[in-house]
């Protein structure tokens, strides 16, 4: 009985530490519950972060499928663009070319018609030659008259279609170069020794620049300008001339003027023509040549050129040249 | 080089100016030897088939502009001629306008000694005889006309 006691007693105890044990147990996976409880929760707002975000990257992705697709329109755009450019490249490239031919055109012309012209004129002069030297002792004094005005007319035509094919070719060989003005009219003025000592001529030049032209043109259209002033005087007077320049509006500015004759004003465009005249050819001696040369040398230059002119009293010849880059 | 040239041959297809040019070499009694050919072929066919020596052009007065085979092919093919023929001829090339370009190519032609503006004068063959030949216009020479 003891033993049985004894052994329930232990028993008993054996329950209570097992119970403890339970209580334990079960106080350990309320706890273990309630952090589960807690770690749910958590994962449910992470879930719900989760989704936002996905939500926010899914609207992210159509703003950047929108500018992919605003991007490719732009492309296709620049593309229309270049492929206008282009084209319009392309004409500009035929029209210079189509320019260029319609330019070798024109200078191949007057050179065909000039060549083919001179030779004509020449047979004409030629025979006229032989007939004068082997006939005109046979003849009276009107036929050599006659026979002296052929020559001149066939020389003076053979003179204008030479002036038409230089006039074509003025400028094609010309090189830029920087050069000082008062050397290059001290030369102009040396190579018209002949004619301004004949014409007792007085040519006064200020200081001249030093910039960058086309030399053989430039002196050549100084040139025709001091002839010009020294053809065109009255009678009575001694040529004196003036040759000027001047630094206006970023462009040298030249003059030449004189105390010659005067132009009127009507002709103050036209006198740049080829082939223009103003006066007989009993009056004074021309072509109508060296006027429109000198617009053609300064139209090289990218300048302008005009006239000043009281009749009677003198005229001035203005033209200017830009800074031109070598 | 000789005294004066011994034979002129005129090539061009003008028949006016080959007319008038002679006229001129005759009346200047530089010699009575004129070859006149009217056309580039006929004057290199002439040259090279040609063998006797006085009858050999020592200056020749070349037009450029000519129908067929114009003055400078015609140079490019004397030129290829043997070298005894052409080392005696002064080629003179004429011309019927002061063409720069045609002053250049002629400048830089081997064969091709000066570039004239048509007519052929006195004058004109008076200088090249003398640059070219040691005595001037030969006084000695009979006159023709």
């Amino acid at each position: 009985m003891e033993r049985i006691n004894q052994e329930r007693k232990a028993h008993a105890a054996e329950l209570l530490i097992a119970n403890k044990e339970l209580a334990f147990q079960n106080e350990e996976k309320e706890k273990r519950a309630a952090e589960l409880i807690v770690a749910n929760a958590e994962l449910l707002f992470q879930n719900e972060e989760k989704e936002q975000r996905a939500a926010e990257l899914v609207i992210a992705n159509k703003e950047l499928a929108f500018q992919n697709e605003e991007k490719e329109k732009r492309a296709a755009e620049l593309i229309v663009a270049n492929t206008e450019l282009l084209f319009q490249n392309e004409q500009k490239e035929k029209r210079a070319i189509e320019l260029g031919i319609a330019n070798k055109e024109l200078e191949q012309l007057t050179y065909i018609a000039s060549h083919d012209l001179q030779e004509p004129l020449r047979t004409i002069s030629n025979y006229m030659q032989v007939f004068e030297e082997d006939y005109l002792e046979q003849l009276d004094d009107n036929a050599g008259k006659y026979i002296r005005a052929v020559k001149a007319a066939a020389k003076r035509m053979s003179i204008l279609v030479q002036a038409l094919l230089d006039f074509s070719r003025l400028g094609r060989d010309k090189t830029l170069t920087l050069i000082d003005c008062n050397k290059l009219i001290t030369h102009v003025i040396e190579d018209l020794n002949t004619l301004i000592k004949k014409s007792d001529a007085l040519i006064e030049v200020s200081e001249m620049p030093t910039l960058n032209i086309y030399e053989v043109q430039i002196s050549q259209l100084f040139q025709n300008l001091i002839t010009n002033s020294i053809k065109f005087q009255k009678k009575e007077t001694k040529p004196l001339i003036h040759i000027r320049a001047k630094w206006i509006n970023d462009v040298w500015q030249f003059s030449v003027s004189d105390n010659g004759i005067g132009i009127e004003p009507a002709y103050f465009q036209r006198i740049f023509d080829i082939f223009q005249r103003l006066h007989s050819e009993e009056e004074y001696q021309g072509y109508g040549i060296g006027l429109a040369n000198c617009k053609k040398i300064v139209d090289l230059h990218q300048g302008k050129i005009w006239i000043e002119s009281t009749l009677g009293k003198g005229t001035t010849v203005n033209f200017t040249i830009p800074h031109l880059s070598l | 080089m000789k005294q004066t040239p011994k034979c002129i041959m005129l090539i061009d297809d003008n028949a006016d100016d080959n007319f008038y040019h002679e006229r001129v070499i005759r009346k200047s009694h530089t010699t009575d030897n004129i070859i006149v050919m009217h056309t580039a072929i006929d004057a290199l066919e002439y040259l090279k088939s040609e063998k006797n020596n006085d009858t050999h052009p020592d200056l020749i007065f070349l037009d450029i502009n000519m129908p067929g085979m114009n003055g400078w092919e015609f140079l490019v093919e004397y030129n290829k001629l043997e070298k005894r023929f052409q080392s005696r001829a002064i080629v003179v090339m004429l011309t019927t306008s002061d063409n720069p370009d045609d002053k250049k190519k002629a400048k830089s032609s081997d064969v091709a000694s000066e570039f004239r503006t048509k007519p052929l004068t006195p004058v004109m063959l008076e200088e090249v005889v003398s640059k070219y030949f040691n005595s001037g216009t030969s006084s000695h020479s009979k006159a023709t006309i």
